[in-house]
């Protein structure tokens, strides 16, 4: 969705306060259409809305132009419920994004801010809020998370349109198989509150099979 | 078509109560319903659709979903906890060497547990039978594969199970009739491991599932939706519900909400009745001829020894005080690991292949066989999980999560314990449910017969591994539980030392059958459930004869 520009102002229109505005829409049994219209304008005026501000920093962060602003708002929402005075932080994200570039060249260049893009775009790729129990989520099928693998992952739950299609070939994966890590460290994964991420092993070493390879004992039909 | 007979006060009398309404007691009152009995289901939780719990799936946070929370989208009945890990509620107090590894998953609902299952339709071995005379370790059942054969055949018909019709992907080949449909056939990422660790004698087998690849009866054909757990949305996955469903259909009726909490018998000691308290505390009674306990390897041991009165002080059934013992379940492990090509998990159903190869042999005298299932549940969530911790955004965070997806593996591992009376289920002196009812407690220790396999395990998939260029593999070090619970009212040939008979009889009580996990007395490493229906089956034909002989 292309960003809203203030619609033309006539020499008449009247400026009425925000009290006033939602008076209008409340009671605006009369004539709702008028009353939206004069919203519209009003916000025109004054600050881009939160919302506004959230979805522009949000394009920028994931490198995706076309984020759906209804889904925006919903995790803008959602996003100042987890986090208390996140308001403020988009508006911080606000001025880092607003110079343009690359994902990795604004996050290269967020300083301090660094942790809360990540945790944006994380929000985004992950539906939810944050990776913690039962955090706040507004997206299921549209978490970004599922759009790499489109072509060759159906989203759980939904399908690839008739039984067995899953027998096929599936797409190329079209990128290197080792991928080159970041040369920074990353940075710590944010603690969990409830629940334990089962404890691994650290990561151990495969043993390459040598000739002849191991064959263990076949079990044996009785 | 029989019904049972309700009174204006809300109890009711029928010829079979049945407790429980998962699939064992689904399989049973169905059985005795088509033939002719009134019966009625005491099922203790909710009775929802389907459509409800695909919804809570999908609004269920990414955390959630990301480390299977499969318990939080089933709605509880407030009288009739389960338990629940995020957060966790302690209805079930684990304690012991491993009682963590004892995080069973279980449904209190109409339908019961195959709500969240993955539809794996496993036979026990003809050598799981006969642990201690083939082993010397473990029990021996009261039955011998040969007995339980024509049962399995028959609730894999049920069931409508498909697996593989050529005999070399059988485990175990003995068999007396086809799988009712031949195996779901393989996604790429199965027939590209299979190639890969097959000639090193791994012996990857496609799993039996109780879905299939064409409509079943009234159930659609399995359109590949990758969510068989929790939930599979499109109803093409076998859950308990679609025999609760037929045996309704039969004349059968099924009560929600209704705990049953106390067993009433007579001077013979034969069950006469069962009480259940309802959605609004009130206690109702059912009285009937014969009874059925079929809920899980938990609830009904729990049950029973709530039930204790002054015939049988120690609980019912309980002369042998074994009810509650032996629980065991198949603590596994997960390994990880990322392949040098993609394998694209997560085309098809949840679960597809497995490797049997250490299934069976010689070593089990020492230590625990294991089956490794190639889990194909879609790798996107734990690979966009990973990526996210590197710190990627834009087209390297894209990439990352391609590549980890298509690469990735995970091997859902699973261990065979022994039955050890010490690992044992007990009434809460503490802790009650809503209702005032002791909570379960349980006392756990994988043993060291497991401990050594695991040790087999980690070497071997090392080596599944190194055959497939894998690079960040990491194992688990904690037992995980399957939800495979049995044990705690075991069988046994001897009412000394075991609870129920081959039937899943009671010794106790001529008229009162516990069938399903609980009589299990070995373990196996594969999905109890085909083993369970099969006992189910079995119970119900002895009930039958029963009553034909005028005994019920």
């Amino acid at each position: 969705m292309k960003k809203v520009s203030p619609p033309p102002l006539s020499s008449g229109t009247p400026l009425l306060g925000r009290r006033s505005l939602l008076l209008g829409t409340v009671m605006g049994s009369v004539s709702v259409a008028i009353g939206n219209s004069v919203l519209g304008r009003a916000n025109a005026l004054a600050a881009p809305p939160l919302d506004e501000t959230f979805l522009g920093v949000s394009r920028a962060i994931t490198g995706r132009p076309d984020l759906d602003p209804v889904l925006s708002s919903r995790l803008c929402a959602a996003m100042q419920t987890t986090f208390p005075g996140y308001a403020s932080t988009v508006e911080s994200l606000a001025r880092i994004t607003a110079q343009g570039g690359q994902p990795h060249e604004i996050l290269d260049r967020s300083g301090d801010l660094k942790k809360a893009f990540l945790a944006l775009n994380a929000a985004w790729y992950t539906g939810s809020t944050e990776d913690k129990t039962n955090a706040p989520m507004v997206a299921y099928y549209d978490a970004l998370m599922y759009q790499p693998t489109k072509d060759g992952l159906p989203v759980p739950t939904y399908c690839f349109g008739r039984p067995g299609w899953w027998t096929e070939a599936p797409p190329p994966l079209g990128i290197p198989i080792h991928a080159p890590l970041p040369a920074t460290p990353p940075p710590p994964a944010p603690p969990g509150v409830e629940s334990k991420i089962p404890p691994q092993s650290p990561p151990l070493k495969p043993i390459t099979p040598s000739s002849p390879p191991y064959i263990p004992k076949p079990r044996q039909e009785h | 078509m029989a019904k049972p007979d309700f009174t204006s006060s809300g109890d009711v009398s029928a010829d079979v109560v049945v407790v429980g309404s998962g699939v064992v007691g689904g399989l049973v009152a169905n059985e005795l319903a088509a033939a002719g009995h009134s019966v009625v289901i005491l099922e203790a939780g909710l009775r929802l659709k389907r459509a409800e719990y695909v919804e809570n799936w999908r609004n269920m946070s990414f955390h959630n979903r990301l480390h299977s929370d499969f318990q939080g989208l089933y709605p509880q009945s407030p009288m009739a906890q389960a338990p629940l890990y995020f957060p966790p509620n302690d209805y079930v107090g684990l304690s012991g060497p491993n009682g963590s590894a004892f995080k069973q998953g279980y449904l209190r609902t109409v339908g019961g547990t195959t709500w969240h299952w993955a539809a794996s339709c496993w036979r026990h071995l003809p050598s799981d039978f006969e642990m201690k005379s083939r082993y010397g370790v473990g029990r021996d059942w009261a039955i011998s594969y040969d007995d339980l054969e024509p049962f399995y055949c028959r609730a894999e018909e049920e069931m409508g199970v498909s697996g593989p019709h050529d005999k070399a992907l059988q485990s175990p080949q003995e068999r007396s009739r086809p799988y009712p449909r031949d195996m779901i056939p393989f996604g790429y990422g199965d027939r590209r491991v299979a190639e890969i660790v097959n000639p090193h004698g791994f012996h990857l087998v496609p799993i039996p599932q109780g879905r299939s690849m064409e409509p079943f009866g009234e159930r659609p054909a399995c359109c590949g939706n990758n969510n068989c757990q929790p939930i599979c949305p499109i109803g093409a996955m076998y859950n308990g519900i679609q025999h609760i469903e037929k045996a309704e259909a039969n004349g059968a009726v099924t009560i929600a909400e209704a705990v049953v909490y106390r067993i009433d018998t007579d001077e013979n000691n034969r069950v006469t009745a069962v009480h259940w308290y309802d959605a609004h505390r009130q206690s109702h009674k059912a009285t009937g001829k014969t009874f059925v306990l079929a809920c899980n390897g938990i609830e009904t041991p729990r049950l029973l020894l709530l039930a204790a009165n002054a015939r049988n002080p120690n609980g019912i059934a309980n002369s042998s005080d074994q009810v509650g013992r032996n629980m065991m379940d198949h603590s596994g492990v997960h390994a990880s690991f990322l392949a040098n090509e993609p394998l694209w998990f997560g085309r098809g159903p949840a679960q597809s292949s497995c490797i049997v190869g250490p299934r069976d042999g010689d070593f089990r005298r020492d230590y625990s066989a294991n089956k490794m299932i190639l889990n194909n549940i879609s790798r996107v969530a734990p690979a966009t999980e990973q990526a996210l911790k590197l710190g990627l955004v834009g087209k390297e965070l894209d990439d990352e999560i391609r590549r980890r997806a298509a690469c990735g593996v995970d091997l859902s591992i699973s261990l065979e314990p022994l039955p050890d009376p010490e690992n044992r289920l007990t009434l809460s002196k503490t802790r009650t449910d809503p209702l005032g009812l002791a909570c379960p407690d349980i006392h756990y220790d994988v043993g060291d017969y497991v401990r050594k396999g695991l040790n087999a395990v980690t070497t071997q998939v090392k080596e599944i591994a190194g055959l497939m260029g894998g690079t960040e593999l990491r194992i688990t070090t904690d037992y995980n539980a399957n939800n495979h619970i049995m044990g705690g009212t075991i069988m046994g040939r001897d009412p000394k030392d075991s609870v129920v008979d081959g039937d899943c009889r009671a010794h106790d009580h001529a008229n009162l059958w516990l069938p399903g996990g609980g009589a299990m007395p070995s373990a196996s490493v594969v999905n109890t459930t085909l083993s369970m229906a099969a006992l189910g089956l079995k119970a119900a034909d002895s009930i039958k004869a029963a009553f034909a002989r005028g005994q019920a």
